[in-house]
């Protein structure tokens, strides 16, 4: 099969889905007779998203720099720490454990003590990310690093490399596919990190982030309008891992086994 | 023959009139299931809704009321207009944006004649007007764009104005010297003057006056059961009277289900709410004029809560169908 027909059918099939259960929806309202303030049916939100369009860009904006600068925050923390961790043995010992703790902690309950520390609005929406976003990659990074083949290790110890020059080498390469598949997962996560920062503690008015937006439209009964930003965090949620999934194939696509064993499926 | 005949028809009588055969064999009224959902966490602003459950008055008009508390994100008014809850507190702004979006919302009782909502400053704070905060650049804490927020934007402007939710808590307050936020007049300011925290309120109602904490119901349940209806707003107007005359005895009861707010604190709620409460012409608690509601209307059109033209005012307030029997007692239906 030819590369626009494979990149096509990869396209239409995920949207075929969407499309049938966006028809479903709008039926299953229009039929049932369902108030709107209790569940719009997609053209109700479709016109909200249009009517709102400015406003909505503009919130979705603020939603998607939260998130991504708390999404670079982790990923930078969760390779570095993942690494020096990974490196040696005894932090791995007593650090691994407490970062598990970080993944258990829910967000949610300690946002209100987070606006305690920083500023209201955007820094509140970066850390919230931050830390829901960092687990993922930090782990993965740690794993990574720790699978990597003993052979090759002690080859490198043969030949009289110096740890740094092992993990520069050898550790850090060998981790990427890991530590991409980490930043996949963390992407979306980030985004559910920054809305609930703004949740807590992002501006109103003319400077409202998605989250502010949808508790506005919550008290206000416009269900339409909630729907409409829910469906705008996954966009933002979207091209967060669409972005991170761009960078890992760059990265990987050349050498690594699950993307050449990918391209294999395809052909 | 003529045995089973009485018993088919007393079993058909119980079932579709509402009775229920006690264990000796008698026939008494089936008390009719009333879900009433608060919009807060039980505080003296449900005094009379609790006092009513205490003193078993709602029992005795025949009602088997279950009490929900709430929180800042729970959909009251949507609760209410879908069927999940029978009775629900809400704000006036609430009853007419949902009949607004189409939801059958009555009111029925408004347990506050004036707004208790109000702006809650530390006494250094140099702010003593509304028109001062709305005109500065501080940060408040307050509700994501309520229609009080929207009045004052379109008055005094409010661009330099930080917004911040509002979430019900006090440690942000507590922790800034600038910090300002929305409050409830007979929650938070007493809450602070107990921890010995000096503080000014900037009330609300100088500038947006509507009735607070209405009690509403759907219109479809009130013209299935305007029996429960009347006899639930006659046992709570009862309630309220009774936890007035002596609110701390019933204070303990409310304090026991939410340990957030202590007892001191509740038993001074209870004096500062009166005055709001307790209409000031002399009618009974509850009541209510449609002038205000229209007037809310208005407000709302204004600013654009709500589409002008559509009338949610009109019909918003209840009334027991003629035949209802003042002091009927419930049935189920």
């Amino acid at each position: 099969m030819s590369a626009p027909a494979s990149a096509i059918r990869a396209v239409a099939w995920p949207l075929l889905g969407v499309a049938i259960v966006l028809g479903v929806w709008q039926i299953g309202v229009m039929v049932s007779g369902v108030a709107h303030y209790l569940l719009p049916p997609p053209s109700a939100i479709a016109r909200a998203m249009w009517e709102s369009r400015d406003m909505l860009t503009a919130a979705m904006g603020r939603t998607a720099l939260g998130a991504a600068i708390g999404f670079i925050c982790a990923a930078a923390a969760g390779i570095l720490l993942g690494s020096v961790i990974a490196l040696i043995p005894l932090l791995r010992r007593s650090l691994y454990p407490l970062a598990t703790v970080l993944q258990m902690v829910p967000v949610v309950a300690v946002a209100p003590l987070l606006q305690l520390w920083v500023d209201n609005g955007l820094p509140m929406a970066i850390l919230s990310a931050a830390i829901v976003a960092l687990f993922p990659v930090l782990a993965a990074t740690i794993d990574g690093q720790a699978s990597v083949d003993p052979g090759l290790r002690e080859l490198f110890k043969l030949y009289g490399a110096s740890p740094l020059r092992r993990w520069w080498k050898l550790d850090f390469p060998w981790s990427v596919p890991a530590t991409v598949t980490g930043l996949r997962i963390a992407a979306g996560l980030a985004v559910i990190g920054a809305v609930v920062g703004e949740f807590v503690s992002g501006y109103g008015g003319t400077r409202a982030p998605l989250g502010i937006v949808i508790q506005a439209a919550m008290r206000d009964a416009r269900t339409d309008l909630v729907f409409a930003a829910v469906a705008l965090t996954t966009v933002v949620g979207f091209a967060l891992f669409g972005a991170i999934s761009f960078v890992g194939w760059l990265l990987v696509s050349r050498w690594h086994a699950s993307a050449v064993n990918e391209s294999e499926d395809q052909r | 023959m003529w045995r089973s005949v009485v018993v088919a028809a007393a079993t058909f009588l119980c079932l579709h009139v509402g009775c229920d055969q006690s264990k000796d064999g008698s026939a008494t009224p089936a008390a009719a299931m009333v879900r009433v959902q608060l919009n807060w966490v039980p505080e003296p602003e449900f005094g009379g809704i609790f006092a009513a459950q205490q003193d078993g008055l709602y029992s005795a008009a025949g009602l088997d009321v279950d009490i929900r508390k709430g929180g800042s994100q729970v959909p009251v008014a949507q609760l209410v207009a879908s069927g999940q809850a029978d009775f629900g507190v809400m704000t006036a702004e609430d009853v007419l944006t949902l009949r607004d979006r189409g939801g059958d919302l009555v009111a029925v009782f408004a347990i506050f004649q004036e707004n208790p909502t109000g702006f809650l400053l530390h006494e250094s704070n140099p702010i003593t007007t509304i028109e001062q905060l709305w005109t500065s650049s501080s940060t408040v804490a307050v509700d994501a764009n309520p229609p009080f927020v929207r009045l004052l934007n379109a008055k005094y402007g409010g661009k330099d104005l930080k917004m911040v939710p509002y979430t019900g808590a006090l440690a942000g307050f507590l922790a800034s010297e600038d910090a300002v936020q929305q409050c409830f007049i007979t929650a938070e300011p007493v809450e602070c003057r107990l921890r010995g925290v000096p503080t000014r309120v900037l009330s609300v109602a100088t500038v947006f006056n509507p009735y607070a904490a209405v009690l509403a119901t759907s219109a479809a349940s009130a013209a299935k059961r305007p029996q429960v209806v009347e006899a639930f707003v006659r046992a709570t107007s009862e309630g309220w009277r009774r936890y007035f005359a002596e609110p701390s005895k019933y204070n303990p009861g409310i304090a026991a289900l939410n340990p957030s707010m202590s007892l001191e604190a509740m038993n001074i709620a209870a004096e500062m709410e009166r005055p709001l409460i307790v209409p000031a012409d002399g009618s009974p608690i509850g009541s209510m004029r449609l002038e205000r509601w229209q007037q809310l209307e208005r407000e709302l059109a204004q600013v654009g809560t709500i589409e002008s033209g559509r009338m949610p005012s009109a019909g918003v307030l209840w009334s027991a169908p003629v035949g209802t029997a003042s002091g009927a007692t419930a049935t189920t239906p």
